[in-house]
């Protein structure tokens, strides 16, 4: 026989209690009313003679029922006990991480002597796993045992050996998640082998990606986590990352100098950093960044045609996220077709404001090309986006509906109510156009605003259509699957979409040269162009900032990847995957839109090296079974005594011999009641002792009872 | 009223007294008894006694100029009487929790009320006012002091009235009686007195203090006196319901001597404040008891008349 919880037995003293009571109960206990206390003084109470003991039965009972309250509470249970104490073999999967951070200075040694304990004990399962932002498997749980006992540490060594901290960034909960998942599949697949399981974290516990990853995970029951956390004894890291320009309309500032961010860890010691380009070229910027905040700083500046690839941060004590490397954001080009018979540089047609408003962004360079309407153009898928100003040659509308079938945009702006007419070959419903009959002007009356084209007009400063004055503009009945964008205040649609194919081609009944309307020389013009074109053209921001180890920040479509490079221009070589760029540096990318160069650089998050707060791991469910660094064995010992624990709490709930005692101790009770009941029936000349009785046997079973929810309480 | 066992020396046994439920007909029992035991009792009483002659002054009341010392000496004077009217009397009974103890068969509070009635058909068959104030922590009723057909039927009912009271503070209501404003007279307190001895001083002396005249009964237990009882038990106190344990053997006898010293210093308080103090315990006849409070009375009425030889009226 065994005991869950042996303290309970302390509860057994408790049977002091009734016999002492029984003891120095006083004889008489009745109660005599009486007008007034004032005059009296309490009597000493009278203890029994001896150590005669009163109602013999009734004390036995009593103790009884104290006794079984305790052993029930401290859950007995009968037998299997030898079946828990069997030593079991377990997991351990250790979990290292190699990203950025832990390349500071003496990290990795102690790493590896962390690592060394973990795998010192050969009778376990034990398999290694890198972690940055992705798990390596170094060494599997069957490598392991495929080698003899004595093997094992020194092959977990040898693989070991093999890699170095890298520069990628890191994300421990996506790890821990993915750890879990390994030992789960290594249960399922040898059920033999059970026994404690342990995730063994050797660390810094730089915060990185943070636990987004294991938030949606489930910990596993009975999994422990280890973490032997590696410290710096230099604790000041500050870093840079680039400060990207948000790809829009704004024209680019004066100062075309680069701007980087530094960023100061909340531990560092210090907060004066400078900044200057790795070549040396230009002078160095002091920079005083607080400990825990970021500041924004411009590169110092380069003589012009001189590029610099990289920036570096100097003044921390270490340098792993202290280069930046940069390259020049091309602006993307795009190609843009105008079908027209006007001049480009007649300011009475639709080409010259045209041409006017798509000016070279930052971001994008429109390039338009005119082509008259009749004229053979050439293909035009090349163009993003392409704008009909006239009724175009039957066989260039046949170009067009084929451009717009297969997914192009088209704009057509009817100059005439005949313009409209071959609209109908193209979206194939009856589209009858009329001049409409305009008294002095027109206004755009009513606004989707829920449409794309026009969301970026949804905030009501920007909103007000009703200063562009409509001279002309032509009537015609919408296709019902047309949407329609604007009306004149006649209720007439001004604009609106058709969907074709896959393609889409918005119609609007009045042009924005002065003849029809106003809406060139308005401030919603421009706009409106550069809306359209971002929607109808394929353009794709090309960035030009890859983080290591976020295979996602790649431009898209990257097909070859070579570097890194000595400088942008340098020969390209031997080509390698995103997933492998493993160093800073610039790397040159061939996408279907053309060759960029892109910097690859340490992911910023990783510059902050404060480490993570053990509570959010434990607020996650993750339960740490040493959080510092003790030694495995006793960490194994420990494990194997809650483990026990946990058997014999399993085994114990499944005897449920405590019910039992429990229901004993209450039927104890209950008869202890009884026979208090018996002693206090009434005998002729002893009415009123034995009633005192009666009530002191009620009294003792409530003060069981008592006795019994304290135990109660101090067992939950 | 006939019969052996109800006379016991011509006076009547409180036990059989205390049988008769209506009040009116105990206290008339009692006051009859006293007549035949003290039939040559002057009925000259407290009221009605001429004090003096004081020179008649602007303001005062004509009806007390004595016209006849005008018509023979042609001065004005004023007849003073040591009270105009007959004496107004209130009986201050205790209703507290401590007066229901009796261990006669009948309570403490029982007895009260019967001494009080029979002091009001007593008085009132004089021709006096009287009034009651019940009590317990607070004034419980109050009748004011009359004497007019029916009144004394009033004052009966009021008396058997037994509200079961709450704790004995007499501090509280005699400061209410003595803020009353009543006009001034006679007071009995009828009552067994546990209370806090210097609250109780300080308020008969306000009492007193107010003009007003004070008799006291303290009404005990026999087995409150001598504590007669043999086995140990758990003590209830009536009033706090708390319970201590007593042993008698041992403690009967500090009990009878604080007893005893707590009345003898409310009687020496009585007699500081020159206030009539009788000790009556609940096997005591009734007519006793009335007897030497109207000896005491017609004792006090001397001493006033000599004290108020120069009081106002």
């Amino acid at each position: 026989m065994s005991v869950l919880f042996p303290l309970f037995f302390a509860a057994a003293a408790a049977v002091i209690a009734p016999i002492l009571l029984h003891l120095l109960r006083q004889r008489a206990r009745n109660v005599q009313p009486f007008s007034s206390l004032m005059f009296l003084r309490p009597s000493p109470p009278r203890m029994q003679p001896k150590t005669r003991v009163e109602n013999l039965p009734l004390l036995l009972l009593r103790c009884l029922a104290l006794i079984l309250l305790a052993i029930a509470f401290a859950r007995p249970l009968w037998q299997g006990v030898d079946l828990i104490t069997t030593e079991q073999k377990g997991r351990t999967l250790v979990l290292l991480d190699v990203s950025a951070s832990m390349s500071r200075s003496g990290l990795w040694d102690q790493a590896l002597a962390h690592l060394d304990q973990a795998v010192s004990d050969p009778e376990q399962r034990v398999a290694i796993v890198a972690f940055d932002r992705t798990l390596r498997p170094l060494l599997g749980f069957e490598d392991w045992v495929g080698q003899p006992p004595s093997a094992r540490a020194e092959l977990a060594r040898t693989r070991v050996r093999s890699i170095t901290p890298g520069s990628a960034g890191s994300d421990i909960g996506l790890a821990l998640a993915g750890a879990a998942d390994l030992i789960s599949d290594d249960e399922t697949a040898v059920a033999e082998a059970q026994g404690i399981k342990r995730i063994v974290l050797i660390s810094d516990l730089q915060g990185g990606r943070g636990l987004d990853a294991l938030r949606s995970a489930t910990w596993p029951q009975g999994l422990g986590l280890s973490i032997r956390q590696v410290t710096s004894a230099q604790p000041t890291n500050a870093g840079l990352s680039l400060v990207t320009v948000e790809a829009g309309l704004m024209a680019e500032a004066d100062d075309k100098r680069q701007r980087v961010r530094v960023s100061n860890d909340a531990v560092s010691k210090t907060q004066a950093f400078t900044v200057a380009w790795s070549d040396g070229v230009g002078s160095a910027e002091n920079v005083s960044v607080p400990p825990g905040s970021t500041r924004v700083v411009r590169a110092p500046t380069r003589p012009a045609g001189k590029p610099g690839s990289a920036v570096i941060l100097r003044g921390d004590d270490h340098a792993f996220d202290n280069t930046l490397y940069l390259t020049d954001a091309a602006p993307v080009e795009v190609p843009v077709l105008y079908l027209g018979n006007d001049a480009v540089d007649d300011p009475t047609g639709l080409s010259y404001f045209l041409k006017h408003a798509l000016q070279p962004t930052r971001m994008l360079a429109p390039r338009l090309s005119i082509n008259g309407l009749a004229n053979q153009a050439e293909a035009l898928n090349r163009f993003s986006w392409v704008v009909v100003g006239g009724a175009p040659s039957a066989a260039m509308a046949e170009q067009l509906t084929a451009h717009v079938t297969g997914g192009g945009a088209i704009t057509v702006v009817l100059r005439q109510a005949s313009d409209a007419a071959w609209l109908e070959k193209l979206t194939g419903h009856v589209l009858r156009a009329e001049e409409a009959r305009v008294k002095g002007f027109a206004l755009i009356g009513r606004v989707d605003f829920a449409h794309p084209l026009l969301r970026p007009f949804e905030v009501a400063r920007f909103g007000d259509f009703t200063k562009i004055h409509v001279w002309h503009h032509r009537t015609l009945t919408p296709p019902p699957t047309a949407q329609v964008l604007a009306w004149y205040d006649d209720g007439q649609p001004a604009w609106f979409e058709l969907p074709v194919g896959t393609g889409r081609v918005l119609v609007m009944t009045s042009g924005w040269h002065p003849a029809d309307s106003q809406l060139a020389l308005s401030t919603k013009f421009v706009p409106l162009i550069y809306t359209e074109l971002q929607r109808s053209g394929r353009i794709t921001p090309r960035p030009t900032q890859v983080i290591i180890g976020d295979a996602a920040s790649m431009p898209a479509g990257a097909q070859t990847i070579s570097g890194p490079l000595a400088s942008a221009d340098a020969p390209t070589s031997a080509s390698i995957t995103a997933q492998s760029i493993a160093q800073q540096g610039l790397y040159r990318v061939q996408t279907a839109g053309g060759v960029l160069v892109v910097a690859a650089n340490v992911d910023p998050l990783e510059s902050q090296t404060a480490p993570l707060a053990l509570e959010t791991l434990e607020a996650l469910g993750v339960s740490i079974t040493d959080a510092d660094a003790a030694t495995a064995a006793a960490a194994a010992a420990l494990a194997r005594t809650s483990e026990r624990t946990l058997k014999v709490a399993e085994l114990e709930a499944r005897q449920k011999s405590w019910l039992w005692i429990l229901a004993a101790a209450f039927v104890v009770l209950i008869s202890e009641t009884m026979v208090a009941g018996l002693f206090s029936r009434p005998k002729a000349d002893k009415t009123a002792s034995s009633n005192a009785e009666g009530a002191e046997g009620a009294e003792g079973a409530e003060g069981a009872e008592g006795a019994e929810s304290a135990a109660t309480g101090a067992a939950s | 009223m006939a019969g052996g066992p109800v006379r016991a020396g011509g006076l009547v046994d409180p036990a059989s007294l205390m049988r008769i439920a209506s009040m009116e007909l105990r206290a008339k029992v009692v006051v009859d008894g006293l007549y035949r035991g003290i039939h040559r009792s002057s009925r000259h009483g407290f009221s009605t006694e001429f004090t003096e002659y004081r020179q008649y002054v602007d303001g005062d009341d004509l009806r007390y100029l004595d016209w006849r010392v005008l018509a023979r000496s042609d001065r004005h004077y004023i007849k003073k009487f040591e009270d105009e009217t007959s004496l107004r009397c209130h009986l201050l009974v205790d209703h507290s929790r401590s007066m229901g103890y009796g261990s006669l068969g009948y309570t403490k509070a029982g007895y009260a009320a019967t001494l009080a009635a029979t002091l009001a058909q007593f008085l009132f068959a004089q021709g006096d006012a009287v009034g009651l104030v019940t009590f317990d922590d607070h004034v419980d009723q109050l009748i004011p002091a009359r004497n007019r057909h029916g009144h004394l039927r009033r004052i009966m009912h009021g008396l058997e009235q037994q509200s079961a009271g709450a704790a004995t503070d007499l501090s509280a209501p005699l400061q209410h009686i003595a803020e009353m404003q009543m006009r001034r007279g006679l007071l009995v307190l009828v009552s067994d007195l546990f209370a806090p001895l210097d609250t109780l001083s300080k308020r008969l002396s306000h009492l007193r203090a107010s003009g007003h005249d004070l008799v006291i009964f303290q009404i005990f237990d026999p087995a409150e006196r001598d504590f007669t009882f043999d086995a140990p038990a758990l003590f209830e106190d009536s009033e706090s319901k708390q319970k201590i344990y007593i042993d008698p053997a041992t403690a009967r006898e500090e009990y009878c001597r604080r007893f005893r010293e707590h009345s003898e210093a409310i009687r020496t308080i009585a007699s500081q404040l020159t206030v009539d103090f009788h000790l009556v315990p609940t096997d005591r006849p009734l007519a006793e008891a009335l007897f030497e409070f109207m000896n005491d009375r017609q004792r006090r009425g001397r001493v006033i008349q000599r004290r108020a030889s120069g009081a106002q009226r």
